[in-house]
């Protein structure tokens, strides 16, 4: 029986890998680009040549060479150094702001899709009035407001991706709510927390993984 | 359709007041003194109690809110403390250096948009329509400061045939201020286009497989006006949805613009202005570009009320 | 007949039920137009009995069922369950019969959560009355449950999208009977199935009233379903009830032209007379319930309209004992 169901489960991720490559070349220089920058991030202290903060005044502004390959900034720095740290921060970053925005804006999502009324209206005239204000303006100003900093920076770009998830998890919730199990559990007298984390939470999670990866990238945009 | 302005206003004034909420607390949420803070710790007593009085930071907050309020709405937005500035004067300054860069990247990537979509629509298969496709999947996927600085690099430094810094208002002499906004159009505009491409060519492909296309081939209409009469009128509908989306992303897409190619617009004085930590310019910024972006939406809006007959036939 | 004892058979009296729907154009407009879904239902079902209501889909049978098991709110009218009008009642108070009163839906497959396995399905249903149970205990219940609706209980760590359709739904009706119910809602349990799995599915149901004392409201959109599980059967149209009366007399002697409509929908098994039968076929569709015709809102399609019918609404008459019709050409 739980041999079965693992050999489904494998057979079901390959024929989704196959689908996938068989999109084209576009999709697959893609995907080769991502499982490159992810290594890269990872991978980071093993990969660079120098640490990305070694000053070396003497040699400022080097131009192309061996042993600098892509030269050295104003302080005498590794660029290549720089820009494989620079992937590690950019991508931790975004993951985090992305985990902070997906966590509060799927809660207020779920809880204005599942209890309607003022609270929805207050919920979402909020993440509207959020989404007019311009996505950089937005950021940088509280960026700014909070202190500037790697965190600050983090929490404003989380900030800033609220509202996507706010909407969307919004939708989801009222069509997922129509379905007749949710109505089945109401009917069995299950607790309104029960059904909010166990049934829609679970129900919208493929559509949720989607649009955080999609946001991961732009996160790392900002 | 009366009805449907006037919901669609009602809400935009909604969004409107809790944005100035949002801008108005971005002062006060800091902590410690904004007046200490731009003055530094050597100021005096007296220059402090005098400019906290004069922005109004000894009163209580929901009057100060109101009393900022009503002095935007005046006009008066105040002096910036950090250069002494009048902000309401360097806006009126600014805020058309920005229309004159913005309202030319909306033209520019709404007309190429729609000019690719439809060949690309209509050749669809042969070697345009895929080059100008995966142009368009580029265009999506690349930053825009990216994309700013090759211009920059090719065009202004390598060619050296376009100016890449700096801004020539229209009035003083118009080539030049084609030729100063040449490279931040095309930088802005490529997203845009690249979008509203990708749109358009999936929408007209829809709308060109539809009976009533087919009918019109039938009738004997020639192909040039099915395609601009019939089939781009009802692709249009979703294209100006996209446009609506996307007119929050050019404003904040312009920030990057002036700043890469130092235009004295509104961006890049809010860069400044954040960077110094100028709150009450920072204010006024945001609460003006909040605004630009809110009315254009109203605008696409209603716009698209008058297009979309379901919307027309709805709301009569 | 002794009033007290009749007061007791009753389980569920439904009076004069409404459930209006506002359909708003628009939020600034004033014209609000209403849905009259439900539009002035009376019934009664007594205890251990099964009450079928039938009518073309679209005739409003799930509204008025989800009314009684208060998923929608009626706009007016009562719902006397147990001797209590539940349609009064507060929030909390009506939490106190909400899991006597069960349902089985249409779709099998919708009313399971795809996410969780058949096991934990039964399970949610047990425990969400509030009650710790042991671990041990709540699972033979489980499986006591599965095995009721003669479900393996190897079939427990199945999802619904790996089991048949009716398989689905016996584990949707052991999750209703997980709550004890009095009485179970079945809106057309069987027509989402294969018609070999429904003559089982309907076995099982009449298998579980005797054994544990249920009382069936069964919704089903031909008469032919409801036939051998009914007691009593309301032929109901567009949110009207058109005719009222038990199972045997509607099918010797249906007075109603939509019940004789309906019941010559069904084949009989019989060629001879099958052949020779005079069907009556419904022309056209049901109006939709937002602008129900005037007068009695069957007259579009009745081959027997009359002037009278043109204009007002016949009210629901008893012709012979029990048997009630709402027809003005029937004497
Ligand atoms: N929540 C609701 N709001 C508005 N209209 C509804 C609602 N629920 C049901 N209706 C309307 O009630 C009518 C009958 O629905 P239903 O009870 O499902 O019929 P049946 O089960 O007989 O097929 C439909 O026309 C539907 O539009
Ligand atoms: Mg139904």
């Amino acid at each position: 029986m739980d041999e079965l169901r693992k050999n489904k489960t494998s057979a079901k991720l390959k024929n989704s890998i196959q689908v996938f490559l068989g999109r084209g070349l576009l999709s697959r220089i893609c995907l080769v680009i991502l499982i490159l920058f992810v290594m890269i991030a990872i991978f980071a202290p093993y990969i660079s040549p120098y640490h990305p903060n070694i000053q070396n005044l003497r040699n400022r502004l080097a131009p192309f060479s061996s042993e600098h390959p892509l030269g050295t900034d104003h302080l005498g720095r590794d660029m290549l150094s720089r820009i494989i740290y620079g992937a590690r921060v950019s991508l931790q970053s975004s993951l985090l702001a992305g985990l902070f925005a997906a966590a509060i804006g799927i809660l207020l999502g779920l809880l204005s899709g599942y209890y309607g009324g003022l609270l929805s209206t207050v919920i979402l005239r909020l993440s509207d009035a959020h989404l007019s204000i311009p996505g950089h303006v937005f950021t940088l100003s509280v960026a700014a407001v909070m202190g500037g900093g790697l965190h600050s920076i983090v929490i404003a770009i989380g900030l800033g991706m609220i509202p996507t998830y706010v909407r969307m998890m919004n939708g989801l919730v009222l069509s997922c709510k129509e379905n007749d199990y949710i109505t089945a559990s109401l009917l069995t007298g299950e607790s309104n927390l029960k059904i909010l984390f166990k049934h829609l939470l679970p129900n919208c999670f493929p559509s949720l993984i989607v649009l955080f990866t999609m946001n991961l990238g732009n996160g790392i945009m900002m | 359709m009366f009805y449907y302005i006037s919901k669609k206003l009602f809400v935009s004034l909604i969004t409107l007041f809790i944005i100035s909420l949002f801008a108005f607390s971005l002062m006060h949420l800091l902590p410690g003194d904004p007046v200490i803070n731009v003055l530094g710790e050597g100021a005096t007593d007296e220059d402090i109690a005098y400019w906290r009085s004069y922005y109004n930071l000894d009163q209580p907050i929901l009057k100060q809110y109101v009393l900022w309020v009503r002095n935007f709405i005046k006009g008066d937005m105040g002096v910036s403390l950090m250069y002494e500035e009048d902000v309401s004067e360097t806006l009126a300054r600014r805020l058309p250096v920005t229309l004159a860069v913005g309202i030319p990247i909306c033209i520019v990537s709404i007309f190429f948009g729609i000019l690719f979509g439809v060949i690309t629509a209509v050749k669809r298969g042969t070697w345009i329509d895929q080059v100008l496709t995966t142009m368009a999947n580029i265009g999506i996927a690349s930053p825009l400061f990216w994309f700013a600085i090759m211009l920059i690099l090719i065009f202004g430094m390598q060619l050296n045939i376009l100016p890449f810094r700096g801004f020539v208002a229209p009035s003083e002499n118009f080539v030049e201020y084609l030729k100063s906004i040449a490279l931040p159009v095309a930088a802005g505009s490529l997203g845009f286009v690249a979008v509203i491409t990708r749109q358009t060519r999936s929408n007209m492909l829809e709308v060109l497989n539809q009976d009533y296309i087919r009918t019109a081939r039938a009738n004997g209409l020639s192909e040039v006006s099915i395609l601009f009469t019939e089939a781009l009128k009802n692709a249009l509908i979703p294209i100006i949805t996209i446009m609506g989306m996307q007119i929050r992303i050019i404003v904040g897409g312009s920030i990057i613009i002036e700043q890469v190619f130092s235009i004295p617009g509104i961006g890049s004085w809010l860069i400044r202005a954040i960077t110094n930590r100028d709150y009450w310019i920072v204010q006024a910024c945001v609460l003006v570009i909040s605004i630009v972006t809110v009315f254009s939406n109203l605008l696409v809006d209603i716009l698209y009320g008058f297009i979309d007959p379901r919307i027309r036939k709805k709301w009569r | 007949m002794n009033m007290t004892i009749e007061q007791n058979s009753v389980l569920l009296e439904v009076n004069n039920l409404k459930m209006h729907f506002p359909v708003s154009e628009s939020i600034f407009s004033k014209s609000k137009t209403v849905l009259k879904a439900v539009d002035g239902v009376s019934f009664t079902i007594n205890r251990g009995e099964t009450f079928g209501l039938v009518g073309e889909s679209g005739s409003v049978k799930t509204t008025t069922g989800k009314c009684i098991l208060g998923i929608h709110n009626p706009t007016d009218g009562n719902i006397i369950y147990n001797g209590i009008d539940i349609t009064k009642l507060s929030k909390n108070e009506a939490k106190k019969f909400l899991r006597e009163k069960q349902m089985i839906f249409q779709d099998p497959y919708g009313s399971l959560d795809p996410r969780r396995s058949a096991f934990t399905i039964v399970k949610d249903a047990i425990v969400a009355d509030g009650h710790k149970i042991p671990k041990g205990e709540l699972k033979d219940k489980v499986n006591s449950l599965l095995e009721l609706v003669e479900l393996d209980p190897v079939i427990g760590t199945r999802y619904p999208h790996e089991m048949s359709g009716g398989q689905r739904q016996r584990l949707g009706i052991a999750r209703a009977l997980a709550c004890d119910p009095k009485l179970i809602v079945c809106d057309e349990p069987v027509s989402a199935l294969d018609v070999s799995i429904q003559a089982q599915i309907i076995n099982l149901f009449e298998e579980l009233q005797e054994k544990m004392k249920l009382t069936y409201l069964f919704i089903a959109h031909d008469l032919a379903v409801v036939r051998h599980i009914s007691d009593y059967v309301g032929v109901t149209y567009l949110g009207k009830l058109v005719e009222v009366t038990d199972s045997r007399e509607l099918y010797k002697n249906p007075l109603h032209p939509y019940t004789k409509a309906l019941l010559s929908a069904i084949p009989l098994t019989n060629y001879e007379v099958e052949r020779k039968r005079n069907r009556i076929m419904l022309q056209g569709d049901i109006p939709s319930p937002i602008n129900t015709p005037t007068g009695c809102p069957f007259h579009p399609r009745c081959i027997y309209a009359r002037k009278e019918c043109l204009t007002c609404m016949p009210p629901l008459r008893e012709i012979s004992k029990g048997h009630k019709v709402a027809c003005h050409i029937v004497n």
